[in-house]
């Protein structure tokens, strides 16, 4: 198992969010190209290592949604391993501040396994996994929803 | 000293039948063996006899279903249509005379007397239809009858003002008053809620798509087509319900699969189900595509005279867009799906739920677009209002088709599972065979190994050679050596006519196995053959979705709305 994790450290103040339909909308517009570029080279970028680059990921995402709540954020975003064999996927986690890789047959949980095939596809940059749906971003930002 | 003699012969014979009934007891063990594994053979094949006899039966239950469902649609489209033409049909007499009319205004061989004659019969015929005031109207309007026209107007717009409303402004196009026939729209419009809209707004949209209009009233219908669309996408939750609506009337796109393909696969894989599902939704992509490329392929037909392709709107406007009638149009509708489906009950309903919405009496102007896109024969909607529709709708399809892309391939198995003989293993690309191979070979290897090793020598065997031995060896210490020697050369023979038999049942036990094992190799390799094709397919069909948004990008509204002049150059 490959995991970086970090202490515990808010980076981003409390926010009311958006209430349905005015949050679906908002989710469903195009991502930012920093944004996406920021989580396309997560494997590259030493994030894997470095806590305070990490931190920078995370505010990347807080910088992406700044009228949410935390809990309308994504529970985490799942993309393709360039790590190379055995790991296939990883997982950055929101809620645990955590990012972990994964060989090919070791399952991630529940609600992020549904991913692994949408983020191995080659027309998706990585995937935002929700309670409720996945959102699968492209590299041009266009995001498409799949209902969990 | 006297000699004593022991007479053995009763023990010998009884060793002897002994060992006749040992020999015996041995070959009917033998021989019950093998009835018991031909009974084995025959439960099984019983079984199978058994599940094929109801699958065939299921199959035949539901083909019969099919079947009633089908007459009994046949029979109630004939009933239904009775119905309508006995209660709609004296429509038909009012609607015919407003394009003749018309005709016989353009010809000029019709009295004013007679056309006037014509018109009042009408309003004792149909009382309550809005056409019959507003045919009233018209006919007073071309005999210079100020007060008549206003009188029946007026009883026109009373009974429905926006059809009314909208049968003017075409009247005038056709008469060539523009500045009416701007006014009339003008009013058409202020009637009109974008949230609820009446179903003959399609004519309005085949004015503007055809090219009907020109001048101002085109770009007002412009104009106020895109008011509306602004004042729907404002609504809280509109373009969410948008994109479910379209992906709705895409997913029922989806082909069939013939039952004849990847059969082994099929038949080995419990993956299978969902495999099949995975790849009807990619071959959709392929019919996406064509059924959109086929809507913007060719020139469509514009008639050579404005008279006449105001006449077709106009006919369109009184034939296909009165409420009443509504219900038995969508019972018939549904009926003629039941009959094109043949009988097939699920299928008719889902594709009348995907366009249910082209026979309600109202709905929003988006809710219209669509059915003009997707159900245009329902909808009353020619050719070039369907591109324009789709053109207005482009980013709903293509969101709703990445959707469902997306969908789709979160749906795509990843690995496979595998049935062959009693081995089970599994496979994501069908390119690890030799690996597969191996297992299936180290499993029937380990089954072979343990089969052989559980045939063994029977109980009776060894009594014979114990208890033979032991005996022989009494008989022989007793001093009579050559019966001794007998007794245990009986017990012996028969221990090793057993022994002998064994490498027999063995060599049978592995044979069988074998023979098994080499089957599951074959299945084995078949699957796989098939999986890798099959993957092929289903990279090859979901990159055709790319295809399907690329083509929708590349439309833009605008270049769907004929001018005047491209009307005339084009009908020249």
């Amino acid at each position: 198992m490959h995991t970086t994790s970090r202490e515990a450290k808010p980076i981003r103040s409390v926010q009311i969010g958006l209430r349905e339909p005015q949050l679906g909308k908002r989710l469903r517009e195009k991502r930012s190209g920093t944004y996406v570029e920021t989580f396309s080279r997560i494997d590259v970028a030493g994030y894997q290592t470095d806590r305070d680059a990490l931190d920078s990921l995370l505010r990347t995402i807080s910088n992406e949604f700044p009228e949410l709540s935390i809990d309308q954020l994504p529970l985490g975003i799942v993309s393709r391993c360039y790590l190379g064999s055995p790991f296939e996927v990883h997982i950055c986690d929101f809620n645990g501040e955590i990012i972990e890789h994964f060989e090919m047959h070791r399952p991630m949980s529940a609600p992020f396994e549904r991913a692994r095939c949408l983020a191995l596809h080659p027309s998706y940059a990585f995937i935002e996994v929700f309670n409720d749906t996945l959102r699968a971003v492209c590299v041009d930002g266009a995001v498409s929803v799949i209902a969990q | 000293m006297s000699s004593s003699y022991v007479d053995l012969s009763p023990v010998i014979r009884s060793i002897n039948n002994l060992s006749d009934n040992l020999r015996v007891v041995n070959e009917n063990v033998s021989v019950v063996d093998t009835k018991v594994e031909y009974v084995a053979q025959q439960q099984t094949a019983t079984t199978q006899r058994l599940d094929q006899l109801y699958d065939e039966f299921t199959q035949f239950v539901a083909a019969d279903i099919k079947h009633k469902q089908l007459q009994f649609a046949q029979t109630q489209i004939i009933e239904v249509r009775q119905v309508i033409e006995k209660e709609f049909g004296h429509y038909d007499e009012v609607r015919r005379i407003t394009t003749g009319i018309l005709q016989a205004t353009d010809a000029a061989i019709v009295r004013q007397e007679t056309m006037r004659q014509a018109t009042e019969h009408l309003m004792m015929l149909v009382p309550g239809y809005w056409l019959a005031p507003a045919i009233v109207a018209m006919g007073a309007w071309i005999g210079d009858n100020r007060s008549l026209a206003e009188k029946a107007l007026a009883e026109a717009i009373r009974r429905d003002d926006s059809k009314t409303s909208l049968f003017f402004a075409l009247i005038c196009r056709r008469a060539g008053r523009l500045e009416a026939n701007a006014h009339w729209l003008r009013r058409y419009f202020q009637i009109q809620n974008p949230h609820k809209m009446d179903r003959e707004v399609v004519v309005m949209l085949d004015a503007l798509a055809n090219g009907v209009f020109g001048g101002a009233a085109l770009n007002a219908c412009s104009d106020v087509v895109g008011q509306w669309l602004t004042e729907l996408e404002e609504q809280a939750g509109f373009s969410e319900e948008q994109r479910k609506r379209w992906a709705g009337a895409l997913d029922i796109l989806e082909p069939k699969m013939r039952d004849s393909e990847y059969p082994t696969l099929q038949k080995h894989s419990p993956t299978w189900p969902k495999l099949q599902t995975c790849l009807c939704h990619a071959r959709r992509n392929q019919v996406v595509l064509a059924y959109f490329e086929q809507i913007f392929a060719g020139e469509t037909s514009i008639p050579a005279s404005l008279e006449t392709q105001v006449d077709g709107l106009l006919n369109s406007l009184v034939n296909n867009f009165d409420e009443e009638e509504l219900p038995l149009r969508r019972k018939k509708r549904l009926l003629e799906l039941t009959i094109e489906e043949l009988g097939d009950r699920d299928v008719a309903n889902r594709r009348f739920d995907a366009e249910s919405d082209s026979l309600e009496e109202q709905t929003n102007f988006a809710a219209m677009l669509t059915n003009a896109a997707m159900n245009p024969q329902q909808f009353g909607a020619t050719r070039a209002t369907q591109r324009y529709a789709i053109s207005l709708s482009r980013d709903w399809i293509v969101n709703a088709q990445n959707d469902l892309a997306a969908r789709d391939r979160a749906e795509i198995p990843t690995q496979v599972q595998l049935n062959c003989g009693s081995w089970t293993g599994s496979s994501s690309d069908g390119s690890n065979e030799s690996n597969l191979s191996a297992d299936l070979n180290s499993h029937y290897a380990n089954r072979i190994g343990e089969a052989v090793n559980a045939v063994n020598l029977t109980p009776g065997a060894w009594i014979a050679l114990i208890g033979g031995g032991l005996l022989g060896l009494v008989v022989f210490a007793g001093g009579a050596f050559l019966i001794g020697l007998v007794i245990a050369a009986i017990g012996g023979a028969i221990f090793y006519w057993q022994y002998k038999n064994l490498d027999k049942r063995r060599a049978d036990v592995r044979q069988v196995l074998e023979k098994e094992r080499d089957q599951a190799l074959q299945i084995l390799r078949a699957c796989l053959a098939e999986l890798v094709d099959l993957r092929r397919e289903l990279a090859r069909e979901d990159a055709k979705s790319n295809d399907v948004t690329a083509f929708l990008e590349s439309l833009t509204s605008a270049q769907f709305i004929l001018s005047g002049a491209q009307r005339a150059a084009l009908a020249s």
